[in-house]
């Protein structure tokens, strides 16, 4: 009931847009400054691109050119779709794998210092490269190498985002669970895994995005199939026009994927769980 | 520390499953490296040997001193510009837009990938490219903590600086930038972390000098045990810059902070 009287009283999105007449122009003033800012943008680049060798700077239609050819063309979004493979199972192991270490951690409080005090600052601070290094020389040239150092190089920022959000947890409502039921399991999936779930998509929006940057580097130097090895192939051949393509459909599909999915997933659980 | 947090610290049920988790990797490691090529798998040995001799090296020195330098510059360039941009919004409301819509998700999501290949075409192997590289990659740390930081900075604050100056440039001094100050460390320390490990993309295309030029001659030549411990270095150089420059100096500003406030409050 408080609930949705709470839900009753959030502002919808048409009583957003119903302001005063007197505030109407500041969401306006900003949309136009933005557009001019990216307008200005791309004329500066234009322009300058006149001046300069195209191996330096392609102009944006040269680019926009590259990107619809590009990305028109199977073979191309084929070697697309195995970076995407790569992502998505990298940021799935290491998400399973840091839930499982920080459950572990919360059920076994003697095990804290040594995940969050030896575990977690030295993987943190180990370098993407070093692994991409290592899981060349254990793994070879395969798909299992990408996945591998991308996997390790994610592991610490899940697992210390989500032994935050263990930390934060409401202990009375846990008690109250534990009143209820001496099931861990039925705990885990009933109340912790519903309260950790800002925490979770907070750290998976923040992990698809880094996923994307090691995953291109690891498959650049493990010579793996993917985006990473057309950058590869295009920095041989001087195509600048092609790096910035690659570049863009990483820009565009992080942007969709973070606004247009995990954001209004996070939204819509957040709501059904009261968080 | 007395004696009794000394004791708890090192022989603590914590401390010593902590401890026991180290010399459980370090036994796995041993077990484990004795059934694989020494090329492919090094023992622990091998490993301390080959850093003992960084150790001792003046060109590893050498090498940690130009990457460590060219993190300093990208450090404080990437701080300086994000934290002009972020706290833009705060002064000319229009541009929110472009921060938090164009340029925070552009500068987030642009692979440091592209942008370490882009400074080689740019500008070549240089020292340049690799700060350049190093500047973008950072940049958005420090963009994104500004901005948040310009935002909840209380505006109670600074509506009393300027009742006692019209001098916005004081009020921005005395004011606003001690309340932002603590976001500027926040994102000096993730930047500084992110550097040391970004560096090595930066240097293994755009340089033939430092920890990522190392680590590029060691992989041509299969050293696993100079990779190693290449990596084990950094997260030395890490873990030391974190603790002995970072903390204290985060320390400083939240004192110099807290004193700022309660003299304010008092007066």
């Amino acid at each position: 009931m408080q609930m949705a009287a709470e839900r009753l009283s959030e502002p919808t999105g048409d009583d957003r847009t119903a302001m005063p007449a007197g505030k109407r122009w500041r969401p306006a003033r900003r949309t136009i400054a933005t557009v001019l800012f990216i307008a200005f943008v791309l004329v500066a680049w234009q322009i300058y691109s006149l001046f300069v060798p195209p191996v330096q700077v392609p102009s944006p239609l040269r680019v926009a050119g590259r990107f619809y050819t590009m990305w028109s063309d199977p073979g191309f979004l084929l070697y697309a779709g195995y970076t995407l493979q790569h992502v998505l199972a990298s940021v799935t192991l290491a998400f399973s794998l840091a839930l499982t270490i920080a459950l572990l951690v919360y059920f076994f409080p003697v095990l804290d210092t040594a995940v969050y005090g030896r575990l977690a600052p030295f993987l943190n601070s180990f370098p993407g490269i070093g692994w991409a290094f290592l899981a060349l020389i254990w793994l070879g040239i395969n798909s299992q190498a990408v996945i591998f150092s991308a996997t390790a190089a994610m592991l610490p920022l899940a697992m210390i985002n989500i032994g935050a959000g263990l930390r934060e947890l409401n202990r009375e409502t846990i008690e109250m669970s534990v009143s209820f039921s001496r099931s861990p399991m039925r705990r885990i999936r009933l109340i912790i895994l519903p309260m950790l779930f800002p925490y979770f998509f907070a750290s998976l929006r923040l992990c698809f995005g880094v996923s994307f940057q090691i995953v291109l580097i690891v498959e650049l130097l493990c010579g793996a199939k993917g985006l990473g090895s057309i950058i590869n192939f295009a920095r041989s051949r001087y195509w600048t026009d092609m790096i910035f393509a690659v570049a863009i459909l990483i820009l565009v599909v992080v942007y969709l994927v973070d606004r247009l999915v995990l954001a209004r997933m996070q939204d819509r659980i957040g709501k059904v769980y009261n968080v | 520390m007395s004696d009794r947090t000394f004791a708890n610290a090192l022989f603590g049920r914590q401390a010593l499953v902590a401890n026991g988790f180290v010399v459980l990797i370090i036994v796995g490691w041993w077990l484990t490296s004795r059934t694989m090529p020494e090329r492919i798998f090094p023992s622990i040995g091998t490993i301390a040997v080959t850093l003992g001799q960084f150790a001792i090296d003046p060109e590893f020195w050498l090498n940690a001193g130009i990457t460590f330098g060219r993190i300093v510059i990208a450090i404080v360039a990437a701080t300086l510009v994000g934290g002009l941009i972020g706290i833009m919004p705060r002064y000319v409301p229009a541009t929110s837009g472009i921060v938090d819509d164009v340029l925070v998700p552009f500068f987030s999501s642009f692979p440091g990938l592209a942008w370490a290949i882009l400074g080689t075409v740019w500008f070549g192997v240089t020292t340049q490219a690799v700060i350049v590289v190093q500047f973008f990659i950072i940049l958005p740390f420090a963009l994104v903590n500004v901005a948040e930081g310009a935002k909840a900075i209380g505006a109670e604050e600074v509506e009393m600086g300027r009742s006692f100056t019209r001098n916005r440039l004081s009020t921005f001094w005395r004011i606003e930038l001690p309340l932002l100050s603590p976001f500027f460390m926040s994102a000096i320390t993730i930047s500084y972390g992110v550097c040391w490990k970004i560096s090595l993309i930066a240097e293994l295309f755009g340089a033939r000098s430092g920890i990522g030029y190392m680590m590029q001659h060691a992989q041509d030549l299969g050293q696993t045990d100079r990779i190693l411990a290449l990596c084990i270095a950094i997260v030395i150089f890490v873990i030391v810059g974190q603790r002995i420059i970072l903390q204290p100096l985060a320390r400083l500003i939240v004192k110099g902070e807290s004193s700022g406030t309660s003299s304010s409050g008092n007066g």
